[in-house]
């Protein structure tokens, strides 16, 4: 008994970290309507800003006294914070889907934890001094120390306060009116925009509170203070993330039940030979999924028409087709003229990572559901393949790979699915932190930490370098791509789409929405188990944490997640480029003279994240404006023949030695976003265009590029890629210029997303959505009716 | 990314067990001697520039006769220097991490070199920083730019073993001199030899027999405090097997901790619960200092004792002096803190402080520099020989049966890839380590500061070593 009273104690503590944790994450959502997964990582940066002021000077630090620190990172520079997060990047969001608020803040997560490693490297130890070291109170069997009776009262009061805040101020109800209805709460004469700043600026306030609480008793280290609040998932999940007492009654359930485990559930237990060690650390991510299933189905909202800011084309099959093929082409004429093996790692290292961004295209990209756990899934592959593979890794491993994978994909989508995006997002990450601590851990499967995926076995073509495997994994992504792109053309496609538009209005014409998220989640988590069942690696398990799966989504999506293009821009954004830069790079600082200067490589640490933040301004990804200028090059034969010819052309004087390879990347440079790009125009003539000037410019300018060796003319490579880059545009300034016409350009296609708001309906548009929709003949014999009732057609179209 | 990801480096962590102890015994008589010498060269340190020694030895390094030449198609970057790989993961997710191999390895180079090289030929550190996840890159580099790896390691350094050309170890007839190696794939694999070896099964008991002699009482109620990550949790095993096989410890209790974001509290709790009075730590210097002040909250009044990679500074800044305020940790190396008394350990000191002033204190950059050593005395032989080749080196390396660093640490024999069978207690007293046992001086000590006593054989899965090929056949 003594000892359950102890554990009570000690739990009791627990939960008061996690209370605190889960309370900030809670006012965020409640008062801006947005899940800050960076809610840690502003916690983070603000434990590390009060190490800097606080640490004695012979540490590094500023040497403030304890309690002008605590109130300067607290009550100052956090709410500061939050609030320029709030008007830079957050009010930007308005309108934008909820994929894009979580990625928005999943990318300022990892740019935070970048920042904060470039600003305060890891190689210098700092601490925390607990708040009244050395004291504490003896409860029970128990000693407390003071600092986590200041922890339990910080608690208590920012309950007590919020609570009076959030119902009983003026502040608190227009946070609160801002989240219902911002244009509503305009219409009052409110500033909506000013409360959401108070809102962000207390939660980072909040945020900064747990963070410089929780700092002493864990290490001051950028990730694992970032990661603290994801354990306080679950509390805030009991309180639906917005209720506040049963956010804290959530994290006393955490805080006791990790202690009672602990108590209970000792020992090295195992069964069958694999350990159950991990179980217990996966007590957060576990009480998550249950708190899920207990939660009643969330009701579909139809709280007016979202405005979609997305906008991809659906390529035709034939052009698909062809550019699968050209890929696969691509990339064995680029290994080609890599004639070291182990340098071709960066491209074998894009297309694995490409085919990871593209199993987020149907999930993310088509249905407008996110995953936190892709790379959980390709490590399941791996270790699948590892273990199947054990006599030879046969294609029927990889089909073994991709059910196991299809199979845990639903089973973890299946609890999120009544209830909405955030969930899923939530569930997805939990189901990454309990793979990491109970499947990644296991030594019977991955021996060291490490998965052994053997190469596949294909007779006589098995990939045993590096250029024959980045040629497989190109087929494999050309092939998954075609079969992606086949699946959107049809009617499951199509009825994807519809879901991510409006599911209320599919839910009215008799969609199963649970079983079409249930298809393209597995459908997206087996795609992803393929890239693991295929890396032909040993990859350490740590490859596999939520925070590289975050990674992935992110860059995945800052490619543009609704076409196949954009998933091959992500792979190389994940695989190459967070390489490649660094080691090109490797002696350039950027820098304002003396002021501030920062490495290239520091650099890389935080811009992925920031590349992330941007979505915000253009949520459809690089591959949105990279398309646009290509688009029209496929439109006439001529254009996309000289664009083919073209780099052909380069690649086979490479191949032949006539230029170098540096050389061939320049003229590449300019092949690809100078001329290509304005081969459209050149060919149709534009009124008061000088197409034939312009022309010669272009090849004027490939010539001088080329005529250069790159290689030796220009010693830092850094400087090389940038003088590339500043020649590019040089020339297609240039030929702009001189060119002198715009091009009219077609008018753009209405939105469908804005019939019946802009437009009236008319017979058409509904027999188009019918059509689109899949429904039989039969079922829209009387469109008559529908028309009829215009206004109720309006929700649900 | 991969960042934190941070649990992996835990792995790196765990190496340092590296040292221990050793032990066959007649080998206890080989210890009392300081001569280190490298088998079949005999003539090698005596032909050595006579002027300059390392410890007890004379220094490989010099300028020589004539100028030694490295074998061609094996030199890496050219046969103009000897380029040596030094592997780190300090510029990874984890800043820093290894440093003290580079550090110990670049410190080692830049003494070698301001003698004249091995025989005139000068040296040069090529930077293999595998960032904790791109090991495999490292040693593509390696392959391509390096004679050998000497003296520096990896947290995954299984990821050697690509099993692709060019970036493979086997494949691309590497050789190496490491300065720890962690798993048992690389640890036992063929084609290297360690300073310190570290494999799977031969285990050090000196420094267990070393602690059931002081705290009889308390290593009765023994368990292990180890974290959730599959390289901690083979490590859990492997000093669980330890002590098994020493007399006077029982219980064996096993506590297991998540990596992030543990509450220590709660693991306190448990060790206090269950009564234990001998706490084996397993995992990072940062998470152990928290352990330790969370028993201390509860005025826990056993003794809480880890492996050597604990002998670092990391342990005592984590969470202050206090927290940590008589931990005690098992290494097989003279401490720093008693270079005054040991001549190769002052002299290392004195080049690290002249050559890396930021130089880490942590007990790894001595295995680098010792790995540094005994790869050039092995290379010194072979440029004496004619050419300087990797067969050569290598043949070298494991016919050296007993190696002290020039006294840096205890006897080992690198050749059978046996650990040291003695090792010393030091303890953190007033925010420094001191020495805890043997005294010096005493019936305990073996004449050169530690105590031994026969290595132990485990049993049980841990892993083989990488033999897929050897360069020797």
């Amino acid at each position: 008994m003594q000892s359950f009273l102890n554990f009570t104690v000690v739990g009791i503590a627990t939960a008061a970290v996690y209370a605190i944790a889960a309370s900030g994450l809670v006012v965020t959502y409640t008062t801006s309507g947005i899940f800050n997964f960076a809610h840690g990582a502003v916690g983070m940066i603000a434990a590390f800003l009060y190490w800097q002021v606080s640490a004695p000077t012979v540490s590094g630090g500023w040497g403030w006294p304890v309690w002008w620190s605590l109130i300067f990172v607290v009550f100052i520079a956090a709410p500061l914070f939050g609030a320029v997060i709030e008007r830079v990047i957050m009010r930007g969001l308005e309108g934008a889907t909820e994929v894009v608020k979580i990625v928005v803040t999943v990318s300022l997560l990892l740019a935070l934890v970048g920042l904060s490693q470039w600003i305060w490297p890891g190689n210098v130890t700092r601490s925390l001094p607990r708040f009244f070291p050395d004291k504490s109170l003896h409860l029970g069997g128990v000693n407390v120390p003071y600092h986590r009776i200041v922890i339990l009262i910080a608690a208590i009061v920012v309950a007590a306060v919020l609570r009076v805040l959030l119902y009983r101020s003026r502040a608190g109800i227009a946070m609160r009116a801002v989240v219902d209805d911002r244009s509503l709460v305009r219409l009052n004469g409110a500033r909506p925009g000013r409360v959401s700043m108070l809102a962000w600026a207390i939660g980072a306030g909040l945020a900064a509170l747990s963070g410089v609480l929780a700092a002493p008793l864990q290490s001051v280290d950028a990730v694992t203070l970032t990661l603290l609040v994801v354990n306080c998932y679950a509390a805030a999940v009991v309180g639906k993330l917005r209720n506040l007492p049963m956010t804290f009654l959530g994290a006393l359930i955490l805080g006791l039940g990790e202690s009672y485990c602990a108590a209970y559930l000792t020992g090295d237990k195992s069964i069958g030979g694999y350990s159950l060690v991990g179980v217990r650390f996966a007590l957060p991510a576990i009480m998550l999924f249950v708190v899920m299933v207990a939660q009643p189905q969330a009701r579909l909202r139809a709280g007016g028409v979202q405005r979609v800011r997305e906008s991809w084309r659906v390529p035709k099959m034939n052009t698909t087709v062809f550019g699968a093929v050209g890929l696969v082409v691509a990339v064995y004429g680029v290994s080609e003229l890599i004639s070291s093996d182990p340098a071709r790692q960066p491209l074998v290292s894009a297309m694995f990572f490409a085919i990871i961004a593209l199993s987020l295209v149907p999930l993310t990209g088509f249905a407008g559901q996110i995953s936190l756990a892709q790379m959980s899934f390709v490590g399941l592959g791996a270790v699948v393949m590892s273990q199947v593979g054990k006599n030879g890794a046969t294609p029927a491993g990889v089909i073994v790979a991709l059910v196991v994978c299809a199979i845990v994909g639903a089973l973890v989508a299946l609890p999120a699915l009544r209830l909405t995006g955030i969930y899923l997002a939530l569930a997805t990450a939990a189901f990454s932190l309990l793979m990491s601590k109970v499947f990644f851990t296991q030594n019977k499967l991955v021996a060291g930490g490490t998965v052994k995926v053997p190469a596949l076995d294909l007779g006589p073509l098995t990939p045993d370098n590096n250029q024959g495997q980045a040629v497989l994994l190109a087929v494999i992504f050309a092939l998954v791509g075609i079969f992606v792109i086949w699946l959107r053309r049809g009617s499951y496609g199509r009825r994807l789409i519809a879901m991510k538009d409006s599911p209320v209005a599919c839910a009215t014409l008799g969609l199963d929405l649970t079983r079409t998220k249930i298809g393209v989640f597995a459908l997206s988590a087996s795609i992803a188990g393929l890239a693991g069942a295929l890396a032909n690696k040993s990859m350490p398990t740590t490859d596999y944490e939520l925070l590289s799966s975050m990674s992935v989504t992110m860059l995945a999506v800052v490619g543009g997640i609704g076409a196949i293009g954009g998933a091959l821009i992500g792979g190389f954004l994940l695989g190459t480029f967070q390489t490649l830069i660094p080691t090109l790079f490797q002696t350039n600082t950027i820098g304002v003279f003396r002021f501030v200067q920062i490495s290239v490589p520091d650099l890389m640490k935080f811009t992925p994240g920031f590349m992330g933040i941007s979505l915000g301004r253009n949520p459809s990804g690089a591959i949105g404006d990279i398309g646009d200028a290509y688009r029209a090059v496929g439109e006439t034969k001529e254009s996309l023949g000289l664009a083919i010819f073209g780099p052909v052309a380069l690649w086979y004087l490479a191949d032949r030695h006539t230029i170098s390879n540096w050389t061939f990347i320049a003229t590449m440079t300019v092949m690809l976003f100078a001329i290509i790009p304005l081969l459209p125009v050149l060919l149709k003539p534009i009124q008061g265009g000088r197409a034939l000037q312009a022309g010669a410019i272009l090849i004027i300018g490939l010539v001088v590029v080329g005529s250069i060796d790159w290689g030796t003319a220009i010693e830092s490579t850094g400087i090389r890629v940038v003088l590339m880059v500043a020649a590019t545009a040089l020339i297609a300034g240039l030929a702009t210029v001189v060119h002198g016409g715009v091009p009219s350009g077609a008018a753009p296609e209405p939105s469908p997303d804005m019939l019946g708001i802009d437009r009236p309906i008319t017979r058409s548009d509904v027999f188009e959505a019918d059509r689109a929709l899949g429904l039989s003949a039969a079922e829209f014999a009387e469109p008559a009716r529908v028309t009829s009732q215009g206004g109720a057609v309006h929700g649900a179209a | 990314m991969k960042f934190r990801v941070v649990a992996c480096l835990v792995a790196a962590v765990v190496i340092a067990s590296a040292c221990g102890a050793k032990g066959a015994d007649e080998a206890a008589e080989k210890d009392k001697a300081t001569a280190t010498t490298v088998a079949g060269s005999p003539e090698t340190t005596a032909a050595a520039d006579a002027a300059t020694k390392f410890g007890s030895i004379a220094s490989p390094c010099g300028k020589g006769a004539t100028t030694a030449t490295v074998k061609a198609d094996e030199a890496g970057k050219g046969t103009d220097k000897l380029y040596l790989g030094v592997g780190n993961d300090r510029e990874g997710i984890r800043p820093g991490l290894l440093k003290e191999l580079w550090d110990g390895a670049n410190a080692f180079v830049d003494w070698c070199n301001d003698q004249g090289g091995i025989n005139g030929l000068q040296l040069e550190a090529v930077d293999l920083d595998g960032k904790v996840l791109e090991v495999e890159n490292a040693m593509a580099t390696a392959c391509s730019d390096v004679f050998a790896i000497v003296g520096g390691g990896w947290a995954q350094d299984n990821l050697i073993f690509s099993g692709k050309d060019g970036s493979d170890f086997h494949k691309c007839k590497m050789i190496a001199f490491p300065g720890f190696a962690v798993s048992p794939d690389y640890a036992e694999a063929t084609d290297q030899v360690q300073s310190l070896p570290n494999p799977a099964y031969d285990k050090p008991a000196s420094a267990f027999k070393a602690l059931a002699q002081l705290y009889p009482e308390q290593v009765k109620k023994f368990a292990v405090v180890f974290g959730n990550l599959p390289s901690i949790v083979q490590n859990k095993d492997q000093i669980i097997g330890v002590a098994k096989q020493t007399k006077g410890f029982d219980d064996f209790g096993e506590i297991s901790y998540d990596i992030i974001n543990q509450d220590w509290a709660v693991v306190a709790q448990q060790v206090i619960d269950k009564g234990y009075k001998a706490i084996s730590f397993v995992g990072e210097p940062p998470n152990m200092s928290k352990f330790s002040q969370a028993l201390k909250d509860q005025g826990y009044d056993g003794i809480i004792n880890a492996d050597a990679n604990q002998y670092d500074q990391r342990l005592i800044e984590g969470s202050g002096a206090g927290a940590v305020e008589g931990d005690i940790v098992r290494i097989a190396t003279h401490p720093y803190e008693e270079a005054s008394k040991w001549p190769a350990m002052d002299q290392l000191v004195k080049i690290l402080d002249s050559k890396v002033p930021d130089w880490t204190h942590a007990g790894l950059a001595i295995q680098s520099f010792s790995s540094s050593l005994l790869f050039a005395t092995a290379a010194k032989s072979c440029a004496d020989a004619g050419e300087i080749t990797r067969e050569c080196v290598l043949k070298a390396g494991q016919a050296t049966d007993t190696w002290d660093g020039g006294g840096l640490h205890a006897v080992t024999d690198p050749g059978k890839n046996t650990p040291a069978d003695c090792a010393m207690l030091v303890q953190i007293k007033g925010g420094k380590f001191e020495r805890l046992f043997p005294k010096l001086g005493s019936k305990d000590d073996n004449g050169e500061g530690f105590y031994c006593s026969p290595v132990v054989k485990l049993t049980g899965d841990f892993g083989k070593g990488n033999t897929d090929s050897s360069i020797l056949g």
